[in-house]
């Protein structure tokens, strides 16, 4: 007996430069989710489940995978990582952009492509998000350290408030001035 | 298609919870690093349940590219999105779904001002969806949505190609008074019929004055040439658009969406339009029916706008299951009658047994295209050889009852190059020795060189009896 696959149809393919194809992205999501969960897991073989969940949800369309895996490298981090750890601001950019990747994901199929234009959008408005994010993690690390010293942490959180009602109060780029 | 209530984005709701976990979490254990991680999600959370109320329109828009390059092997559209609440574009993502026939769906993620060319398949000659698609909007930090809102299929109508010129066998039968056969009629026309004295009502000018000279010795009579009456002929093609037997014989059992693979009906139309523009083309009348009796049948006419209407109509012909008639269809009177179809059942055959006893000249082109044996199964592979064991004995039936049936695929150079001539592809599996289709049968072209000889010799000759020739074919 012979055994042929029964033809298929052809895709429909962009005819343009500038374009990801979307299992680079999974790819890239299930890695940057493998490699915090190593790091908040390390040294424990428990660490299969948060792989094994990390890489499912990138290339599952499953909003409960997605949540599994968030809660499992949060919750890995509160009970395994030590107070004050460095790894603090790598975590929360890490955890961010695993979120918005697995977000970005979810509703689409498994293959196609993504513009290089929308990548940096979507990159860009990460950026502005963790300006934030960043100083935050950054003061949580002084208030960790010097917690009994209350000037300096009176002078970590008026540099924030500062920082943040400045990026709050500045107009959106492209905006024309209004000299 | 589109919602009414705002989408419902996952990114609001699960950003809560992650801020949830991560503060009470820090709260528990007295940790404010931990509680730190909750800031992205906090302000991913902050704007609230922001969506955007569904248009009803897609925010994409896919068009023919009018720059494509005529000839190219695969149609190219243009994907354009735009702003799903026609705020500023470049602050809107939209994500396409694309799904080409017989293809999972695809995703295409752009700005909402950027435009991307897309390639697809398109089928040989007919109208077909050739892309399904709709799309859906998304803010770049994913806080705000607009819900996915499928679009009308884009659709398209590929004209089947015309055929180098073909041989047009004609009726002894001819109507009209155009065109350029001479027909057995006396009247105005070339070809010579008699001299003779010249009678009241003959025209001047067709007194032959050599003849005179010759035939009047005394000068008292006026010779004149009597000539046959030019005439057109009449054709009729019909299509059998009950079946569209694909190429490809696993797609035969394929079930779900129809693939672009040339079958039967593409067969039909170039064949069709091949022998329709070979009869216009001398200034003949063709007209144009369906065995399926949806559609009313394209009157007889002439001329190259009537080859267009021809075209149009076949482009637009697709399978429709055979309604039950009141009648059969009546060619005209004396036409050339030429039936398409693949010969799965009886009904074509059927028809042309009776036109032909009706005393027209009848021809059948068998429409099955150069097959690929590619079906899977030795069950399937039974059914495809007693499926054209049954078309060859009804094929030979119609030879011994002299209506001759010609390979309609040779119309079409492009199904050769798919194929071997012999009607199976080169397929080692494939044995010949019992594959009911390894006789080629006669071409469309030669075929009806053929029967356009036997039909000018018997109208010249003056009629041998209308009994089986030297090919097994009659002429009525």
């Amino acid at each position: 007996m012979r055994t042929r696959r029964t033809a298929v149809g052809v895709r429909a393919v962009p005819d343009r430069r500038g374009l990801v194809p979307l299992p680079v992205v999974r790819g890239a999501t299930a890695l940057t989710a493998v490699l915090l969960g190593a790091l908040v897991w390390d040294g424990s073989a428990w660490v299969v489940l948060p792989v094994v969940v990390a890489a499912g949800a990138a290339f599952v369309a499953s909003i409960g995978m997605a949540s599994v895996s968030l809660l499992l490298l949060v919750v890995a981090y509160a009970v395994n990582m030590p107070a004050g750890s460095p790894w603090l601001p790598v975590f929360v950019a890490g955890l961010h952009a695993v979120f918005l990747l697995y977000l970005l994901l979810l509703p689409l199929p498994l293959r196609g492509w993504i513009s290089g234009a929308a990548l940096r959008a979507i990159a860009w408005s990460f950026l502005r998000l963790q300006a934030v994010a960043q100083p935050v993690a950054v003061l949580a690390l002084l208030v960790d350290d010097a917690g009994s010293s209350i000037v300096a942490v009176l002078a970590g959180v008026g540099a924030l408030s500062a920082w943040v009602l400045w990026l709050v109060g500045r107009p959106p780029p492209g905006t024309p001035d209004r000299a | 298609m589109a919602r009414r209530a705002g989408a419902r984005s996952p990114v609001w709701a699960l950003a809560v919870i992650v801020t949830l976990v991560c503060v009470v979490a820090g709260l528990v254990s007295g940790r404010p690093d931990t509680v730190a991680l909750a800031t992205p999600f906090a302000l991913l959370a902050l704007p609230g349940r922001t969506g955007t109320r569904a248009t009803g329109e897609p925010p994409v828009r896919i068009t023919a590219d009018q720059r494509a390059g005529a000839g190219a092997s695969r149609l190219r559209l243009v994907l354009a999105p735009r702003s799903p609440d026609g705020d500023a574009a470049g602050h809107w993502l939209i994500a396409a779904i694309l799904a080409a026939p017989g293809c999972p769906p695809d995703a295409l993620v752009l700005r909402a001002d950027e435009e991307c060319p897309l390639l697809v398949d398109a089928p040989l000659s007919g109208e077909l969806d050739v892309l399904s698609y709709g799309a859906a909007g998304f803010k770049p930090d994913l806080s705000g949505a607009a819900p996915f809102v499928a679009a009308t299929p884009v659709r398209i109508s590929i004209l089947p190609p015309v055929g180098p010129a073909l041989a047009h066998p004609v009726s002894r039968r001819l109507v009209g008074l155009a065109g350029t056969h001479a027909s057995r009629r006396p009247g105005e026309g070339g070809e010579l019929r008699s001299i003779a004295p010249l009678q009241p009502g003959d025209r001047l000018r067709r007194i032959d004055w050599r003849a005179t000279a010759r035939r009047s010795t005394d000068q008292d009579r006026l010779m004149v040439r009597r000539t046959f009456a030019d005439a057109e002929a009449s054709v009729l093609l019909v299509v059998d658009q009950g079946h569209d037997l694909p190429a490809s014989t696993a797609a035969w059992f394929a079930a779900g969406p129809r693939r672009l693979v040339p079958g039967s009906l593409h067969v039909a139309r170039v064949a069709a339009t091949t022998v329709a523009a070979s009869y216009l083309a001398v200034g003949d009348r063709v007209g144009l029916d369906d065995l399926s009796g949806t559609r009313r049948a394209l009157r007889s006419a002439a001329g190259a706008r009537h080859l267009e209407q021809i075209r149009t109509r076949l482009a637009g012909m697709s399978v429709v299951p055979r309604r039950r008639r009141h009648r059969d269809p009546v060619p005209p009177q004396g036409a050339v009658v030429v039936v398409f179809s693949a010969f799965l059942d009886a009904e074509p055959a059927r028809l042309l047994r009776l036109w032909h006893a009706q005393g027209h000249l009848v021809a059948g082109v068998d429409c099955v295209p150069p097959l690929d044996r590619s079906e899977s199964t030795a069950a399937q592979a039974h059914a495809v050889r007693l499926t054209l064991l049954r078309q060859r004995l009804l094929l030979e039936d119609l030879q011994r009852e002299g209506i001759p049936v010609f390979r309609g695929a040779s119309a079409d150079p492009r199904l050769g190059g798919r194929a071997g001539s012999s009607g199976t592809s080169e397929d080692p599996g494939t044995d010949p020795g019992t594959d009911p289709r390894t006789d080629p049968g006669t071409d469309l072209a030669a075929g009806l060189r053929l029967l356009a000889r036997q039909a000018g010799r018997r109208t010249g000759q003056g009629f041998g009896q209308g009994s089986r020739q030297g090919s097994g074919w009659s002429i009525p």
